[in-house]
């Protein structure tokens, strides 16, 4: 045997001989992705391990993506559905729910910008997504990660390397598309509106908001019970005072733990013939879409209670119903301050903010109903 | 507008450059920054030159400008009491915090001339700055918290009048 067939036969043996053209463009989106995630700081929790994720299953023949390989046992925290709802258990952990309980009207708010959702679906469907498939891509406008996952993985887990990636940039970039959507919709005057303070609610108030809330939840919508039980779990926790200790491990040790599973397991969906589609790109825009019409409802609804108030009520707060907790909340101190220096609305619009999580999981909820 | 000014102090010549925005000078000297404030003529602490524009916050805690010392680098005021009117406060002008948060900076003294909408304080809530302003002209009689300090909405910050 020559040397040179032995060269040969080694290096079809590598994975260079096995890279294909697709691979090569999906190393170059994992790249971005971790670079979006260090040199602009979006979401870099999420964006890190799904960028890397999309390189591991980019490199061919390492067998990793493979059943028993190690991707594919990482991957059972999504298929399983497990991995989501532990997110959420933190998410309640890490909540305040005071500005909503303080302000109980403010839970409408929440619900208005879940609007996004169900017009976004019906934009789906009529490019011609299928149902499960046009629902996964509404949930986006959610401006939920974890309840996106959940909802595409239950639906149409072909597609949630685009829809996780989508939600994610679009969570990040909520300071860049939600402004130009509420100057559209309200006056100066309106965006002047100073509110009242957020009042303190008592401890009982905290303790038993989230074991009625999953109790009339899971109720009424029985397909949200992961996301609305695990995220009041983590609620209680923080509001029982008596156990710190798991209020901290879900809100730190826990999250952070699967975080790193779920980006890397959602990465490892970002396989070339998945994501190099137009598809990923029909997505993309109607997840931006989805964004917007969910920020506008959201506003819309609150210059009806601007009306209803006879003024007390700043329009913009309906923008914080999405639930990207709490960058859409900030959004709105930084207009409001902008349009009035001595405007602090952080607080009053944290209110429909925590509201919009507990909004985004009734709807992937719903859809998940409609779609069973 | 930016402007250079040359003095000579114990023999040795510094050039330093100087800003005006509103009632604030911001002096630069050899890359490090020195925000003060402009007093009116009867608030300057006795002492003081009369003829003297420029009041510092508080006089006393100004750094030399030699050795180029590390304190007070930035805009971030040293809190220290001052010589300043302090004494002719009165209840009215308590500016109360915007809501619960940690103070993060303080940027004026007691005895610092301030405008309406002037910053100054900077609260962090929700990992966000966000900027205080002054509710109206007048001078700084008290700043009654600390960087650091949490704060609960209406718990007062500081006393303008």
């Amino acid at each position: 045997m020559s040397i040179l067939r032995i060269i040969a036969d080694f290096f079809t043996s590598t994975g260079f001989a096995a890279l294909s053209l697709g691979n090569i463009g999906m190393l170059a989106v994992g790249g971005l992705l971790i670079y979006l995630g260090i040199a602009r700081k979006y979401e870099p929790l999420l964006l890190i391990p799904i960028g890397f994720g999309a390189i591991l299953v980019n490199l061919p023949l390492s067998g990793i993506q493979e059943e028993g390989g190690l991707i594919w046992y990482i991957y059972f925290g999504i298929r399983s559905g497990i991995f989501p709802p532990l997110i959420f258990l933190g998410v309640g952990a890490m909540t305040d729910f005071g500005p909503l309980l303080s302000k109980p009207q403010t839970f409408l708010l929440g619900a208005a910008a879940q609007f996004g959702i169900f017009s976004t679906l019906l934009g789906a469907k009529a490019l011609g997504f299928d149902f499960a498939e046009a629902a996964s891509i509404a949930i986006i406008g959610g401006a939920d990660g974890p309840t996106a996952i959940y909802l595409t993985s239950r639906l149409a887990d072909h597609l949630l390397g685009p829809i996780a990636v989508a939600a994610y940039s679009y969570m990040a970039l909520v300071p860049i598309i939600q402004p130009p959507v509420i100057r559209a919709l309200t006056t100066k005057k309106e965006r002047m509106v100073v509110m009242s303070e957020v009042k303190p609610v008592s401890r009982r108030v905290r303790i038993l908001f989230p074991i009625l809330t999953t109790i009339a939840t899971a109720l009424l919508v029985p397909a949200a019970t992961p996301l609305i039980g695990m995220l009041m779990l983590g609620n209680l926790f923080r509001e029982a005072g008596v156990v710190d200790r798991l209020s901290k491990t879900a809100q730190n040790e826990l999250i952070n733990i699967v975080t790193i599973f779920l980006g890397v397991a959602v990465g490892s969906k970002m396989s070339a013939e998945e994501f190099l589609t137009l598809k990923t790109i029909m997505i993309i825009g109607l997840g931006l879409a989805a964004f917007m019409v969910g920020t506008a409802a959201g506003t819309l609804l609150g210059k009806l209670m601007y009306v209803i108030s006879k003024g007390k009520v700043n329009p913009m707060i309906g923008a914080a119903g999405v639930s990207a907790v709490p960058m859409a909340a900030r959004v709105v101190q930084k207009v409001g301050q902008k349009a009035n220096p001595g405007n602090f609305l952080l607080m009053n619009a944290m209110g429909p903010n925590v509201a919009g999580v507990i909004g985004s999981a009734i709807a992937a909820g719903v859809l998940l109903a409609l779609a069973g | 507008m930016k402007r250079k000014v040359r003095f000579e102090l114990e023999g040795k010549i510094y050039e330093i450059g100087v800003e005006r925005t509103g009632n604030r000078l911001t002096l630069t000297h050899e890359g490090k920054r020195y925000v003060v404030s402009l007093l009116p003529e009867e608030a300057a602490p006795k002492g003081s030159p009369p003829q003297s524009p420029a009041q510092t916050r508080p006089a006393a805690a100004m750094p030399p400008l030699y050795p180029p010392v590390a304190s007070t680098p930035s805009s971030s005021a040293p809190t220290a009491p001052a010589s300043a009117p302090t004494a002719a406060i009165n209840s009215t002008g308590a500016l109360p915090a915007p809501m619960t948060g940690v103070v993060k900076e303080i940027k004026v003294g007691p005895g610092h001339t301030v405008e309406e909408g002037q910053v100054v304080l900077i609260m962090e809530a929700m990992k966000m700055d966000i900027d205080v302003p002054s509710p109206l002209a007048g001078i700084v009689a008290e700043v009654s918290v600390k960087p650091g300090d949490t704060v609960n909405a209406k718990q007062q910050l500081m006393v303008i009048h």
